[in-house]
């Protein structure tokens, strides 16, 4: 499944996942034996030959309906080829969002209520102020030794760790993990398109000091995409898994956000960002499954979830009176029948 | 914006009121295990549930406790119950620990009476009228996870006890008590103690007889130290025997608590205790006809000031105590009491600075102080400048900046970032035309919503007007504890050199001559004792090529123009790895350690010798 931040240039992984090897096999075909090979094909055609060969007038009688089939919407996203059902569902969530340029950043918008994100510092910043937001990743590379397997795993693999809140399999949660696998694309649409625009330079291209412990992404800093991807996946688990909020599953995602710092890759200012994108980007994600929102909003995050790391989650929860709350009620039916059936199915998995 | 909020605490308060009262003052609590000197009416076990009856021999009065109120806001108002504490008297809590509203007790050390500790006091008996005090010493052993029943220790340990914070009758918070193990009960350990099964049952038996102790089972974790993990106590036996094979031993187990707080703030607070416990386990239990003579092996260390240097500044208070305690002992009762201390492992460490006086038409300079991120604990810095309350300017890891107001005499402040408070300053003369200012910021990580953090990174720290010398109390455990890391803080400054022209850790200062990080300065405040009964080791190390030892890369330093030189002994042999193999556990299994108790434990042995 496809979890890895596909903006990097380390996720050539991707191209192994698992639902890429079905291509080759004959688990998407209609038939069963084994995979295509001229061999085969030629083999299939000799004995092909047994059969009359004429196609009756009548189609008639088909097993049990006596019609030609024309199968439900659930039926046929389980037919679908994975890649194909990924294709379908990314479309179906990250349909109409729009990301353009302002004179400071980038607004986002459509479905949504509009709002900006923007660079941690921009060519009128105080060249002091650039300062110290590298010395502020610098000061966190002390932790680079006992994060660097996490800092490893966690550039191709976010589900992993997200999935300690709650265990999930391809075994037993296919069709969940193909719609989180579509949740983590529709997010990385976004998040790359305003990447584009803020082109910020990584905290390593400012100073040799920063000296980070894994390749730097040529592409821009801000908004990290691992904050935006491993929030955006947390609070589509909380809304699927629990219908609620969960501390767990966003303190893990601030570990992966707080991690990329770490690393020497990411300003503070850029998992604020992708917080506040995905903060913005669950509402419609839940709504578009037909599913209650459990996420902060926007401006919640803006002004009260500004630290990176597991202090920043314990801070604003603990700011929220009366703590945390059960998500909103659904919206009614999702918002594509292959949505809609893929949910069904994913709640089915879980027991839901 | 950073400011300084002023409290009201006069001079009655113990002089580690900084970290101890941290918590407290900031106003918010932690979850973490409540240690037991906090838990004041709170069940215990009865004796009678014990496998073993072993009855409490000292029993010391209730102390001084500092009572905390926690109002609307989330600070915290504080009275003091008046009592008489000796200065540095104290035990500290660093790890929080203190509850949420209510009333929390504070302990802050033993009730002094008269300018003497009343805790445990000096034995019935002492030397016999016209014995001598030549011939060999007994070996007090104040450690934990002593294994006295390892098979190489054959019959050398006399005697066992176990220093206890507080016990049932007397549930009061922070009492100090010793027990002694029954000699049948400690013949019977040594006894079976040379199989696999005697090994895990008297580490049963332990748990069950010493719950503060490293054997017995934390709240919510397992024991600090499990059948064959490496124990410092075992080591500095199997080293006292090495160097006496004849040492006749007894042992003092400390609580697991002050193991847990490096910044020897608990160990500040029974150290009389320890000391007094030992050498009355010793003198009871010495073989007859043996002079009433004791070293004590006190194989701990930690970092903080003041140091006696070329100047003549004073002795710490707690080496001044130790020193009355020595003088008690020799003069109402004829007990020859020695304390051999290790210099400590802390020359790398970067945890002393000097700031010189700024110079005519200069600016001060800064002291810049690097706090960790996901650091569960306080951390603090102590500075002893001349006397009064000095402008202190202080700049955090985010370029916010303020200045503590300077004045006179004795001044508490909170520091409070943004509106939210984050440390504590504290000022007090010390005597001698000296101030000293401890400054305490809060934990920069907490598992808990709600607790006061302060910022990680390099905070700024300079005095208007004078110099001072800088120690930072060392606040790591030694122990993992991946869920909630301790991490230690260091000073930094671009001169400091941490190799030498040869590539090695550097052991003195000439490579960095004008900076303010300092190697001279690192010795353990135990080893800067002028008593000449209080021995300090330092540890050596040897190769082939190497025609005389050389001080170990780790070993502490004095301050330049300290009045007395270490003792030494070699500790890392050639060869690839350093360090020595040491026993460590109830078995013959073996361990390569290095440091400077390793040195103390050597010559401990050595000089108990006949």
């Amino acid at each position: 499944m496809p979890f890895a931040n596909a903006s990097n240039a380390s996720n050539a992984s991707n191209a192994s996942n698992a639902s890429n090897a079905s291509n080759a096999s004959g688990s998407e075909h209609a038939h069963a034996g084994q995979d295509t090979s001229s061999r085969l094909s030629g083999a299939l055609d000799a004995a092909g030959l047994v059969l009359p060969g004429r196609v009756p007038a009548k189609l008639k009688p088909y097993p049990l309906t006596g019609a030609v089939p024309a199968p439900g919407s659930a039926e046929a996203l389980r037919r679908l080829n994975p890649r194909h059902r990924h294709v379908l569902l990314t479309e179906a969530l990250a349909a109409g969002f729009v990301v353009e340029p302002t004179a400071g950043g980038a607004r986002l918008g459509g479905p949504m209520a509009s709002f900006e994100v923007v660079p941690p510092f921009d060519a009128a910043t105080p060249e002091e102020d650039v300062a110290r937001q590298v010395e502020r990743v610098l000061d966190r590379r002390w932790l680079r030794a006992e994060r660097m397997d996490e800092i490893l795993e966690q550039q191709t693999d976010l589900v992993s760790f997200l999935s300690l809140v709650h265990p999930i399999s391809p075994a037993g949660h296919p069709m969940l993990l193909a719609l989180l696998s579509a949740v983590h694309a529709a997010t990385v649409r976004v998040t790359v398109q305003a990447k584009h625009i803020l082109s910020t330079p990584r905290p390593g291209f400012l100073s040799s000091a920063v000296a980070p412990v894994i390749q730097t992404p040529a592409h821009s800093a801000c908004p990290s995409g691992h904050a935006t991807e491993a929030f955006s996946l947390a609070f589509a688990m909380e809304a699927l898994l629990f219908g609620a909020p969960s501390l767990e599953l966003r303190l893990i995602a601030a570990r992966i956000e707080e991690n990329r710092i770490v690393a020497g890759v990411h300003y503070e200012h850029d998992g604020w960002q992708g917080r506040r994108i995905a903060a913005g980007l669950a509402p419609v994600f839940a709504a578009r499954m037909g599913l209650g929102p459990t996420a902060p909003s926007v401006g919640d995050v803006t002004a009260g979830w500004t630290a990176p790391g597991e202090e920043g989650v314990l801070a604003f929860h603990g700011s929220l009176e009366g703590g945390l709350q059960p998500a909103a009620a659904a919206p009614g039916a999702a918002s594509s029948p292959a949505l809609g059936a893929a949910v069904a199915a994913a709640l089915a998995e879980i027991g839901a | 914006m950073l400011r300084f909020q002023e409290l009201a605490y006069g001079p009655e308060v113990p002089s580690n009121f900084l970290p101890a009262a941290l918590p407290a003052l900031l106003g918010r609590g932690a979850e973490a295990e409540r240690p037991k000197a906090l838990q004041a009416g709170a069940a215990r076990p009865e004796a009678a549930e014990r496998p073993r009856a072993v009855e409490p021999r000292e029993v010391e009065p209730p102390d001084y406790t500092l009572v905390v109120d926690d109002d609307e806001a989330g600070l915290k108002t504080l009275s003091i119950s008046l009592g008489s504490v000796a200065d540095g008297e104290v035990l500290t809590e660093l790890l929080g620990g203190f509850a949420r509203g209510g009333r929390t007790p504070v302990p802050f050390g033993p009730r002094v009476r008269r300018g003497e500790p009343t805790v445990l006091p000096l034995p019935e008996e002492g030397a016999d009228d016209g014995e001598g005090r030549e011939g060999p010493a007994q070996v007090g052993l104040i450690d934990a996870g002593i294994a006295f029943w390892n098979p190489a220790f054959g019959g050398a340990f006399k005697s066992v006890g176990f220093l206890e914070f507080d016990r049932p009758p007397n549930s009061a918070p922070n009492r100090v008590m010793m027990r002694e193990l029954p000699g049948g009960d400690l013949a019977a350990m040594v006894a079976r103690g040379n199989t696999l099964s005697g090994d895990r049952l008297n580490r049963t038996e332990l748990a069950a007889i010493h719950d503060e102790g490293v054997h017995a089972a934390r709240p919510g974790g397992p024991p600090l130290l499990g059948p064959g993990d490496l124990s410092h106590g075992t080591a500095m036996a199997g080293l006292v025997l090495e160097a006496n094979p004849e040492a006749c031993i007894h042992g003092l187990e400390l609580p697991r608590r002050v193991l847990l707080d490096s910044t020897g703030g608990t160990l500040r607070g029974v150290i009389d205790a320890a000391v007094r416990g030992v050498v009355n386990l010793a003198v009871r239990n010495r073989p007859p006809g043996a002079p009433a003579r004791v070293v004590v092996l006190l194989s701990f260390g930690f970092l903080g000031g003041p140091h006696p240097d070329g100047a003549g500044g004073e002795e710490a208070a707690v080496l001044r105590r130790l020193r009355r305690t020595i003088e008690l002992y020799r003069d109402r009762r004829g007990i020859d009491v020695r304390i051999v201390v290790p210099m400590g492992n802390h020359l790398q460490d970067q945890a002393h600075a000097r700031l010189p006086p700024p110079a005519e038409g200069e600016p001060p300079r800064w002291l810049d102080w690097r706090t960790m991120p996901d650091d569960h604990s306080a951390n603090t810095v102590e500075l002893f400048h001349d006397e009064g309350v000095p402008d202190l300017a202080i700049e955090t890891p985010s370029g916010a900046f303020g200045v503590r107001p300077g004045g006179g005499g004795t001044a508490t402040h909170l520091v409070v970032l943004d509106g939210r408070p984050i440390g504590a300053i504290r000022t007090e003369p010390m005597g001698g035309g000296r101030s000293r200012t401890v400054v305490s910021l809060a934990p920069t990580a907490s598992r808990a919503a709600g607790v006061a953090l302060a910022p990680f990174g390099r905070w700024r720290l300079r005095l208007e007007g004078m110099g001072a010398l800088a120690w930072i109390q060392r606040d790591d455990s030694g122990f993992d504890d991946r869920s909630a890391p301790r991490r230690r803080s260091w000073f930094e400054d671009p001169p400091y050199r941490a190799r030498d022209p040869d590539g090695l850790p550097g052991i003195g200062d000439a490579a960095h001559p004008g900076g303010l990080v300092r190697r001279q300065g690192s010795a353990s405040l135990l080893a800067t004792a002028l008593h000449e009964a209080i021995l300090p080791v330092a540890a050596l190390w040897t190769a082939p090529a190497v025609a005389a030892p050389r001080p170990a890369a780790y070993s502490g330093a004095f301050l330049p123009g300290h009045p007395r030189s270490p003792a030494e002994a070699g500790v890392d042999e050639p060869g690839p790895f350093g360090g020595r193999p040491v026993l460590g556990t109830g078995t013959g299994r073996t361990f390569r350690a290095r440091g400077s108790s390793i040195a103390a434990a050597l010559v401990a042995g050595k000089i108990a010798a006949p």
